[in-house]
């Protein structure tokens, strides 16, 4: 298992190392964004008939979690935005060069963006308007081509992207890690080429920062500042293979692992620990957004607080939620903590046991994208079709047929057997860190939390969900 | 694993109502053979045909149970697909174009009935739309619009996705022991 290496395998790893292959897989992302624009600002208003919406808000996210599950982080590599680099290198010669604050390289500000995303999401409806997707595409170029232009190259993808770093935090739940071939090899590298940079100039090899301006073959280094023999966990790796063609050596290698060992040996940052709780606890809220109780929750508040503003309601909702989440974690952790008869900080306590939130993070956010995928798997081909049409291509007549083709008696069956798994691997990470203590006993405090939280998602998932994007109503609602 | 493979047969069964309403247009003839019911299913939204459903067309008596179901002498209900009344006849519905389904009845003689068209395509529910017909009806067909109307996912199946959390609760007790027996073998070992 460890010698095999997924970059010298048979034509996949051809195309891997293949200098172009990054640009081959943006290419057919950069069309669909393309084209969910033009959909999106000049087609039919009717989000489940129209591309952008069909396309960003169900089969986005659909592959995304499919490919973190069977892969990797295949949809950073595939990243359209990265293309903004071509034009953001020619404005760096005219532009003024900022480095990122330093107390914004952390994840903290990737939360708060994060959050507001998911709040603009409910607000907007943004799944219902293809107007407000295809400005939402518009504004992320926007940001990216910004963010790249005054910024260090990876910034944005490390400190600003909440889709990234949603990506990020999920792929520790991927098979696959970028790894040094022979870490002995990396000890006598002379330039760290892998993170540095690579630039063969007439006068010999040099790191980026050595070579400066001058002529030469250049290999960028690592956007994200990875060193890959110290990479033990896929956070922060966009799978962008530049140190692949960086490394003179030939010594970076894409291999198969098992991601239960991330999640026991890696040691997260406070700030990586509380994304993944935040992602788990925000997954949890968009998928309650969706059916009747939370409706009734908001009716509730709403005669409490005396006001109907739906901003108001949905930032309370929000607040209350996501705190009450930080919070029981906090003292489940601190509990956990005593009982294993160790004292520190609260927060010292969140990162060590936190880490289960990744693989109950990913099955949450898995579980509900499924559904939403699977109800309008089908909708792909017609949408395109009417797309294309619109813009004087020859497709054919949509079939909209297609778009009754939901395999409903399998929904709920395959989203109670992802959140299982995600259990199920959340009290590997509980129970091998309460093993790493000798104390069985707080890695069962902290599982049974855990149990309590994968009911209530069960519950959740059991209710009518709106089938947002979709031409159909909910299951329950014939 | 064994208690993940008994519990499987109880997920598979997990069924999940029709994601939109569906409008059933019923249409009854007198034929030689016997009575012809076709029965066109539409999605109230999408308005596509609705292909690949389980339907049944069944003739009750109308028993005071039955007809008390029934507002305006019309049948809208989900639950299960047992009718409280004697049925004299029924036959399962064939799919003979997208949407349209045809199936041929017994006739059961002349007579007050219960045309019940009823829908079992997702496990575990069953709901129904139906109207009291006399036969033999009219030389013309009869027509009947229903609406196979609200459907919920049975608690229960519920109650099974959360039985069946004991799963990875119970393998992780079982790897927490494990490994506690195992570190225990390595302590022994080491002071022996």
């Amino acid at each position: 298992m460890r010698t095999f290496d997924l970059l010298r395998a048979p034509l996949l790893g051809r195309f891997l190392r293949w200098r172009y292959s990054r640009f081959v897989l943006q290419l057919p992302l950069l069309l669909v964004a393309f084209l969910a624009l033009y959909d999106g600002f000049f087609g039919r208003q009717l989000a489940p008939k129209n591309f952008a919406t069909v396309s960003v808000w169900l089969h986005y996210r659909g592959f995304l979690v499919l490919a973190i599950a069977v892969f990797g982080n295949l949809f950073c590599a595939a990243c359209p935005m990265m293309l903004v680099r071509g034009p953001t290198r020619f404005a760096k010669r005219f532009l003024p060069q900022f480095r990122w604050p330093r107390r914004l390289r952390n994840k903290y500000f990737v939360i708060a963006l994060t959050v507001l995303y998911l709040f603009a999401y409910e607000y907007w409806d943004l799944w219902a308007s293809p107007w407000l997707t295809a400005w939402l595409i518009v504004g992320y170029f926007g940001v990216a081509f910004l963010v790249d232009a005054f910024f260090p190259e990876g910034t944005f993808c490390k400190y600003v992207c909440p889709l990234g770093n949603f990506n990020f935090t999920l792929s520790t739940v991927s098979p696959t890690q970028i790894t040094a071939r022979d870490p002995a090899r990396c000890l006598t590298c002379e330039g760290k080429y892998c993170v540095n940079g690579r630039v063969e100039t007439a006068a010999g090899r040099k790191t980026a920062r050595e070579a400066g301006p001058a002529e030469g073959i250049r290999y960028p280094g690592c956007e994200t500042r990875l060193y890959v023999p110290e990479i033990k966990t896929n956070m922060d790796c966009t799978l962008c293979l530049n140190c692949l063609r960086a490394c003179p050596y030939d010594n970076v290698a894409l291999r198969p692992r098992f991601p239960g060992l991330e999640w026991l040996r890696a040691r997260y940052r406070l700030d990586v620990v509380w994304l993944g709780v935040l992602l788990f606890f925000a997954g949890f809220m968009n998928a309650l957004g969706m059916v009747p109780a939370y409706y009734r929750i908001a009716e509730g508040l709403s005669r409490l607080l005396g006001t109907r503003n739906e901003a108001v309601l949905l930032l309370v909702i929000y607040a209350l939620w996501i705190g009450l989440g930080a919070g029981l974690t906090l003292l489940v952790a601190t509990l956990a903590d005593r009982l294993s008869g160790v004292r520190q900080t609260a927060w010292k306590a969140v990162r060590y046991w936190g880490t289960g939130f990744f693989p109950l993070a990913f099955a949450m956010w898995a579980g509900h994208y499924a559904f939403h995928f699977l109800t309008g798997w089908a909708t792909i081909v017609p949408v395109t079709q009417q797309a294309l049409a619109n813009l004087g291509l020859p497709v054919g007549e949509p079939d909209w047929t297609l778009a009754a083709l939901v395999p409903e008696n399998w929904l709920y069956p395959l989203q109670v057997g992802i959140l299982y798994l995600g259990l199920l691997a959340s009290s590997y990470v509980l129970f091998g860190r309460a093993r790493q203590r000798d104390h069985f006993l707080a890695g069962g405090v902290v599982f049974a939390y855990f149990f309590m939280l994968v009911a209530l998602a069960l519950w959740v998932l059991a209710q009518p969900m709106e089938m947002r994007g979709t031409l159909l109503l909910p299951p329950g609602s014939r | 694993m064994r208690r993940l493979a008994l519990l499987l047969p109880f997920l598979l069964g997990l069924a999940w109502a029709h994601a939109e309403p569906v409008q059933a247009v019923t249409t009854l003839t007198q034929g030689p053979a016997g009575l012809g019911v076709k029965v066109a299913l539409v999605g109230e939204t999408s308005t596509l045909p609705i292909r690949g459903a389980v339907l049944k067309v069944l003739l009750a008596k109308p028993d005071p149970r039955l007809l008390a179901w029934m507002k305006d002498g019309r049948l809208s209900r989900t639950g299960g697909a047992k009718l409280p009344a004697p049925v004299v006849a029924e036959a399962a519905l064939k799919e003979t174009a997208p949407g349209t389904y045809r199936a041929r009845l017994p006739d059961p003689g002349p007579g007050r009935y219960v045309l019940v068209v009823l829908d079992t395509t997702f496990r575990g529910e069953a709901t129904m739309t139906g109207r009291v017909v006399t036969l033999p009806p009219d030389p013309n067909p009869l027509i009947y619009t229903g609406i196979m109307p609200k459907t919920r996912t049975p608690s229960r199946y519920l109650f099974y996705a959360l039985a069946g959390l004991a799963v990875p609760a119970l393998i992780g007790l079982v790897f927490a022991l494990l490994s506690r027996a195992e570190r225990r073998g390595v302590e022994d070992g080491s002071r022996a």
